[in-house]
């Protein structure tokens, strides 16, 4: 095995092995839990970086592996993926020092961060998932490695979450199973390919591929929440913040989203999703769920479960750039694939600290919690004003995208006043929090601080992970026409889908 | 390789015959032969990769006198799947079984049991087969009551009346064919047997017996109370082995000997029942509320969808894409066999130590013994059919099978059996991370817990992972 | 050199709001805006500076408007802070304020010298958004209500302007202004840039956000919003809708018809108002009316367009320091209780804001009636009545604020007043060194027929008794009475009440004596000044005698 075949299956054991000797730790060896799950962490970063410096440099990098006839098991690194690897590598490792000052106090800590090496695992194999049969197995997977997280708590509550979350995600597994199969039925096994595989099809296999993409879109949309296939992203917050974040940012629904975005890039290509007339629909139905995420969100006063509303919109602007025909529009959905991610941890992580600080739960406690908490205030209100898409944070970068998309692909009748109303409705339901957070006077008493004032306003590997996703958040609006970054990434992939 | 035929089967009756005089040493005697017949089956396995399909006539009488003994792919890896099961499962027993005594009738029956099922799969003739079914149900009754309690003998007298009910229509079904053919050696039966009567008679009587001793729906009353009832390795065997070498037999029948004469009717009947039987079956398994029964009502489902190829095979062109499901079968089956021991070892190690198998109290239990609940956790993997267990590579032939012959019924019954699945697998498993205190200390032997994990680990991971060298293997051993 | 000054501009504010929580913060206001006036003072004209890697791409250059506009903002913005800074402790001399006011300084500063659609995009919604912070820093309910609303409208107006410029840059093809030049804009972005950027300058109808905003707001933030920040809408239009096109001329009248109805509005309703602050807000929406008449009248005859954009940049740079200074001063008065020397400024800067001869205002309005085109001689007419109505609303302020001295609150701070003190004499000699004579001296009738009106009027405000009995009557009909529009049908009915004793001369000076004799008596008599609908309208009838007259005229 050399390096050009190995490396994809290493960067997702860096990840595996740690979780699976994390698994037999006994409770208490903290220094050791920590070591491996920083060691792996950083691991992975280096190989992703390898990975990145040899794609760019016209490098080939795939592990292939036979698991029965026509079906391979195929990693691929290509730029997509190498974009969301390298999304879910960084944001790891943030949230793994998160999660270990999150949970310093906490039963079950070997449990937990096992499972969180193997969901970040399926994350990455996904992600490098070189064909439809290769991404269904580690879409399932996900789905497995997250539900003890999910129902980490172990309360009632927290067990019925995870239960829903469970019956969702695998009805949708099936569906995606079904479609997936139907697919090979008719044009075998085949890779990820940039513009898609099945143009050449004749028209008599039309009417069996728009059911086909309605299956898997329907198996995707589960994971991605598009409505009416949200109903248990809310129900999952029970989870641990730490577990939030990473779900709504980098694993579960990014997963669904990357699906989407693959299926019509990489497997129908997005002239003939166009052409089959599958695409207005998938844009129709992210519109659909733009709209009503941000209107529910509107009227949670939990803090946690308005954020998760919140993603249900956010994520599906992923969807509605890859329903827009044309380069502009993929590059808006395909950066905010990564723009979401990091702005979404940042809201998670701060929802987290107020939690585990103060006992804030509720949107209607936050009062002045900006002077108590300033470092994590602010980071939340970047985040927030970037979901808004207030420039220069790096969700203005994607709606700008998304619209300009739109206008050129004669869809700014119906794009752009779903872009504004979102914006609009995402400013109501994130200003309020902001003027609480810095305008009204602090109550008297915090439901449960709990973390007395030491040198800084919360523990410090609480405080760090969100002022650093933040300052991402910023710098990848800010940055955005500088080389490397996902902007740029983004439209590497995209010229490379349109053929440019 | 032909030593490694013979040794399949002398292995282990010299074992249990001299278990039975030598009570003292049998557990160390198990082990010893159960690595050997390992061994065997393995080099059994190589032989038949390299060269094809074995054959061997015992004392060199013909075909027709003597006792042949012959194995292809599909038999090499099966016998594989049973001494890998089997040694686990004697592993397991030896720390199961905690006074001498009960050793002592336990090892015999046992190692009977084996020799059964080894000389089934390795037969080539009908009458000879007909004696391993009977040795097998016989063996497996007197296993299932061995614990002695009152619902457990009842359960095996039960099973007794059904197994020689299905043994008696078999035999009927034998006389008819030899008074037909004038020969019961399948390879010879193959080549003469023409549609008509005889054949189709005999067929049905043969499949019927076989269907009531492999418990397809609706003639799968019998085996929940006895496979719930009887100790946890012998269930994990029944379960797992026993039921699935009465199924061996019906494909064989209907895929090699009788592959002329089936109809896709009665194929598509098969596949109705198959249907019934995962769905009600899996209804059953949820609706459970002990864990042994929710196990043994999941074997009926499971059996279930083994019989949902029948259509689909019939319906396929012989060629590489039956071959291609044929190897799903066998993935989905061999999965089975593994993750159904497993579980059945695992839940045998939460009932000794909480004294009971009831589902609702189980919260703390389980939190006790997470190696326990990590291999219930991976039989449910399989079970279900997730990635990447083989039965996720079964499942995915079944449905491309499904849908390359456009039976559009089998793919919604694969999933809807496979929510399901998931249904009662999660039940279980939710209470994993419950808060329950635990009820008192409980303390695993890992000599009970590892063969459990390893069971359902290569039910999971190796075969999944090497899932493609069962299709070579059976390509290679036609 | 020069390209680094640029970057300062804008950067320099937004490294100090980093460092506002400091001990020593309290100058950092002074120092983040000098870049700004060193810049405007030295960066000739035509410097860019190109950096491709920021945002999208972002172009900044100075251009003859820029440089104005950077020049009359700076200065402001320096006055304001300095303002700041002379504040008492504990109140806008906090964190908070600070870093919302370097925000807000950064966007509206960096705004100016954007030479792209997203740059200057990105600074008006810094500015914006920032604002919102200045605006609700007072902890009141009314302060929170006000914010509210502001940033409701802000926030739309983003939207607005996003989806413009989305479109936009499609059909040009680029995010630069020079690409904008040779675009046609389609009439959806015209009018949403009229309306996106038209929320900044407070159109009617979009002005809803301002009068309350004015009013709760800490002084020196009112006077970079009304002064400064206002203007960027203005700034907006220039250079999203560059004119030249013939598409725009359409739009043009449109404009005009838009800025008429904004000057009469917000004059009327400037004299309705019994609060300084709201008058003065009204007065900036009647102001702005004058800057969208002359954009409109930019568009609509692009043959005078460029001598119109000259003029109407002076315009606002002479409304931006008189409306601060203005401001300014109030926020002296409510701080320090009205003195004569500060009612003598306060008059200085109304005469200015009136057009007065010898002040910037004089200068600024004769600027933009000279470029007028020939065919828009009843604009002018429009003009000589806005003049009108402006010294109308500036001698009510006057009258207001001798009405309601403000309660000393604080004693004043030196550097406050002195900050303003300065604001004044610039405004009081850049006019000498820009203009020649017969610029300063126009505009005198108007002036002169304003205050003769104003002194007739101020006497009159209790000569209505049915109005006092209207006041006086139960809650709810007083609540009916206070309805805007009513006030206006009151207007109406007054006019006719007003013709019967107009003729009384007498009677109009005995009580002119009788108030300059006994002010105090007003402050104790509510109706006094609940009367002032009524003189209001009194106004309106004189006004519509001089527009008759002028019409004559000419």
């Amino acid at each position: 095995m050399n390096s050009a075949t190995s490396l994809p299956l290493l960067v997702i054991l860096s990840s595996l092995l740690p979780g699976l000797v994390i698994f037999f730790l006994p409770e208490g060896s903290h220094r050791l839990r920590t070591t491996l799950n920083l060691a792996g962490a950083f691991v992975k970063i280096f190989l992703v970086g390898v990975l990145i410096w040899g794609v760019f440099h016209g490098q080939s990098y795939e592990t292939r592996w036979a698991l029965a006839p026509g079906l391979d098991l195929v990693l691929h690194a290509d730029k997509l993926s190498l974009l969301f690897v390298s999304l879910s590598s960084v944001l790891w490792l943030v949230t793994t020092i998160y999660a270990i000052g999150y949970l310093e106090t906490s039963p079950h800590r070997s449990r937990f961060f096992g499972f969180f090496s193997l969901c970040v695992s399926a994350t990455v194999g996904l992600a490098l998932a070189g064909n439809l049969f290769t991404f269904v197995i580690f879409y399932e997977l996900l789905t497995l490695a997250t539900y003890p997280l999910v129902a980490h708590r172990g309360t009632p509550e927290a067990i019925r979450g995870a239960r829903i979350y469970l019956t969702y995600t695998l009805s949708g597994g099936m569906l995606l199973l079904i479609g997936t199969v139907w697919l090979y039925a008719i044009v075998g096994q085949t890779s990820f390919v940039e513009g898609g595989v099945l143009s050449g099809l004749s028209s008599e296999y039309h009417t069996q591929l728009i059911l086909i993409f309605a299956l898997l879109i329907a198996g995707l949309g589960v994971k991605a929440a598009l409505v009416p296939l949200h109903g248990w992203l809310p129900e999952a917050m029970v989870a641990p913040a730490p577990v939030s974040a990473l779900l709504h940012a980098v694993a579960v629904v990014k997963a669904g989203a990357f699906g989407i975005v693959r299926v019509v890039y990489d497997v129908y290509g997005v002239t003939f999703a166009s052409e089959l007339g599958v695409l207005m629909a998938l844009g129709i139905a992210a519109g659909i769920t733009i709209v009503y995420g941000s209107v529910k969100a509107l009227f949670q006063d939990s803090l946690k479960k308005r954020l998760a509303y919140s993603t249900v919109s956010q994520v599906s602007y992923i969807a509605l750039g890859t329903a827009i025909l044309g380069p502009i529009g993929t590059i808006g959905g395909i950066v905010h694939l990564v723009h979401q991610g990091i702005m979404k941890i940042t809201l998670f992580f701060a929802a987290g600290n107020y939690a585990e600080t103060l006992g804030i739960h509720k949107v209607s406690e936050m009062n002045g919690v900006g002077r108590r908490m300033p470092g994590t205030t602010l980071a939340f209100s970047i985040a927030a004003l970037g979901m808004i898409g207030i420039p220069p944070v790096a969700g203005f970068i994607s709606k700008w995208y998304l619209g300009l998309g739109a206008v050129e692909a004669g869809m700014a009748g119906w794009v752009l006043p779903v872009l504004i109303l979102s914006s609009l409705l995402n400013a109501g339901y994130f200003l309020p929090i902001l003027y609480r957070a810095w305008f009204r006077t602090p109550a008297a008493v915090w439901p449960d601080e709990h973390i007395p004032a030491a040198r800084f306003e919360t523990h410090g590997a609480l405080l760090w992970p969100p002022i650093i996703t933040a300052v991402l958040a910023l710098a990848a609006g800010l940055f955005a026409a500088a080389p490397y970054s996902p902007l740029e990434w983004a439209s590497l992939i995209a010229q490379r889908e349109y053929g440019l | 390789m032909t030593d490694a035929l013979i040794a399949l089967v002398a292995l282990p009756l010299t074992a249990a015959l001299l278990a039975l005089l030598l009570p003292r040493i049998a557990t160390a005697l198990v082990i010893f032969s159960g690595l050997a017949i390992t061994a065997s089956a393995i080099a059994l396995l190589y032989g038949v990769n390299t060269a094809g399909a074995l054959h061997y006539e015992l004392g060199g009488w013909t075909a027709g006198l003597g006792i042949a003994l012959r194995a292809d792919g599909l038999s090499a890896i099966l016998l594989l799947m049973i001494a890998l099961v089997m040694f686990a499962a004697s592993v397991y027993a030896s720390a199961y079984f905690g006074k001498a005594s009960e050793r002592a009738q336990f090892w015999p029956l046992w190692l009977l049991l084996w020799t059964a099922l080894n000389a089934l799969l390795l037969s080539g003739d009908l009458f000879n087969l007909y004696v391993t079914l009977e040795l097998l149900g016989l063996s497996a009754v007197a296993l299932a009551a061995l614990s002695g309690k009152h619902a457990a003998v009842q359960a095996a007298l039960r099973y007794l009346l059904v197994g020689l009910l299905g043994s008696m229509l078999f035999l009927v079904g034998v006389a008819l064919l030899y008074a037909g053919y004038a020969t019961l050696d399948l390879a010879t039966l193959t080549q003469v047997v023409k549609p008509g009567p005889i054949a189709w008679s005999a067929l049905t009587l043969m499949t019927l017996g076989l269907l009531l001793k492999t418990a397809l729906f609706p003639l799968h009353f019998w085996l929940p109370p006895a496979h719930g009832s009887a100790p946890a390795p012998v269930s994990a065997v029944l379960s797992a082995l026993v039921v699935k070498a009465a199924f061996y037999l019906v494909l064989r029948l209907w895929l090699d000997v009788f592959a002329d004469i089936v109809t896709p009717t009665a194929a598509n009947l098969l596949g109705v029942l198959g249907a019934g039987a995962v769905l009600w079956g899996s209804w059953q398994a949820l609706r459970a509320e002990r864990l042994k029964l929710l196990a043994a009502y999941s074997t009926v489902a499971q059996l279930g969808y083994l019989f949902l190829f029948f259509p689909l095979l019939l319906a396929l062109p012989p060629g590489p894409a039956r071959d291609v499901a044929t190897g799903g079968l066998v993935m989905l089956a061999l999965t089975h066999g593994f993750a159904k021991a497993g579980l059945f070892l695992a839940i045998g190690i939460v009932q000794q130590r909480s004294g009971h198998d009831n589902i609702q109290e189980l919260g703390g239990m389980v939190q006790r013994l997470p190696l326990t609940t990590f291999a219930i956790a991976l039989a449910g993997v399989a079970l279900i059919g997730l990635p990447p267990s083989g039965t996720f590579l079964g499942k995915w032939q079944l449905i491309s099978a499904a849908i390359a012959t456009g039976q559009w019924l089998w793919v919604a019954v694969t999933a809807i059996g496979s929510l399901l699945a998931a249904a009662y697998i999660f039940r279980i498993l939710g209470h994993a991370f419950g808060n329950q205190p635990y009820p008192h200390q409980a303390v695993a032997v890992a000599r009970e817990e590892w063969p459990a994990l390893l069971l359902t680990l290569t039910a999971t991971l190796v075969l999944g992972l090497a899932g493609a060298h069962v299709w070579t293997l059976l390509e290679n051993g036609s | 050199m020069n390209a680094a000054m640029l970057l300062l501009i804008w950067l320099l504010p937004l490294l100090l709001a980093a460092l506002s929580g400091q001990r020593y913060a309290r100058w950092l206001t002074v120092i983040a805006v000098l870049p700004a006036l060193i810049a405007a003072l030295t960066v000739p004209i035509g410097t860019t500076v190109s950096l491709p890697w920021l945002l999208l791409g972002v172009e900044l250059g100075l251009d003859k408007t820029g440089r104005l506009f950077l020049l009359f903002s700076s200065l402001l913005w320096l006055a304001a802070s300095l303002f700041a800074i002379g504040s008492p402790k504990g109140n806008i001399d906090s964190t908070r304020f600070r870093v919302f006011f370097l925000l807000a300084m950064a966007g509206n500063l960096g705004l100016i010298v954007a030479q792209d659609m997203l740059s200057f995009y990105l600074g008006f919604t810094l500015m914006g958004l920032a604002a919102y912070g200045l605006v609700a820093h007072p902890a009141s309910l009314r302060a929170r209500r006000a914010a509210r609303r502001y940033l409701a409208w802000t926030i739309a107006g983003e939207l607005i302007l996003f989806s413009a410029i989305v479109i936009l840059a499609q059909q040009s093809g680029g995010l630069s202004f020079q690409m904008l030049k040779t675009t046609t804009p389609s009439d959806l972005v015209v009018l949403l840039l009229i309306v996106g950027f038209g929320i900044k300058l407070a159109l009617p109808g979009l002005h809803l956000w301002l009068p309350q905003a004015y009013a709760v707001a800490p002084a020196p933030a009112v006077a970079v919003l009304s002064g400064a920040m206002i203007k960027a809408g203005l700034l907006g239009w220039l250079r999203f809708l560059p004119p030249g096109d013939a598409a725009l001329i359409g739009w043009g009248e449109v404009l005009m018809v838009v800025g008429v109805i904004g000057i009469f509005f917000g004059a009327i309703n400037g004299l309705l108002q019994r609060h300084p602050r709201l008058l003065l807000g009204y007065s900036s929406i009647s102001k702005m009316g004058v800057l969208t008449l002359g954009i409109g009248a930019a568009w609509a005859w692009p043959a005078a367009a460029p001598a119109l954009i000259s003029a109407l940049v002076i315009y606002a740079a002479h409304h931006a320091l008189v409306k601060g200074a203005l401001f300014l001063g109030l926020g002296l008065v409510e701080r320090g209780g009205l003195r004569p020397w500060i009612w003598a400024g306060l008059g200085f800067l109304a005469l200015a804001l009136a057009g007065a001869p010898l002040t910037s205002g004089a200068l600024a309005k004769s600027m933009l009636t000279t470029s007028l085109p020939d065919q828009a001689h009843s604009l002018l007419t429009v003009l000589g009545v806005a003049a009108f109505t402006t010294v109308a609303l500036m001698a009510r302020l006057l009258y207001l604020l001798w009405q309601q001295p403000a309660k000393p609150v604080a004693p004043h701070a030196m550097l406050s007043m002195l900050a303003w003190l300065l604001l004044l004499a610039l405004i009081a000699l850049v006019p000498f060194t820009q203009a020649d004579a017969s610029q300063l001296f126009s505009g005198g009738v108007a002036l002169l027929l304003g205050l003769i009106a104003a002194a007739l009027v101020v006497q009159n405000k209790q000569r209505l008794p049915e109005l006092a009995k209207a006041q006086g009557r139960s809650p709810k009909a007083r609540r009916y009475l206070r309805a805007r529009w009513h006030r206006i049908v009151l207007l109406m009915r007054a006019m006719q009440t007003r013709s019967r004793t107009l003729g009384s001369t007498r009677r109009v000076i005995e009580n002119s004596m009788h108030d300059a004799l006994q002010p105090g008596q007003q402050l104790q008599s509510k109706k006094g000044t609940d009367s002032w609908p009524l003189i209001g309208s009194l106004w309106l009838g004189i006004g519509a005698l001089l527009l008759g007259a002028l019409m004559m005229m000419t």
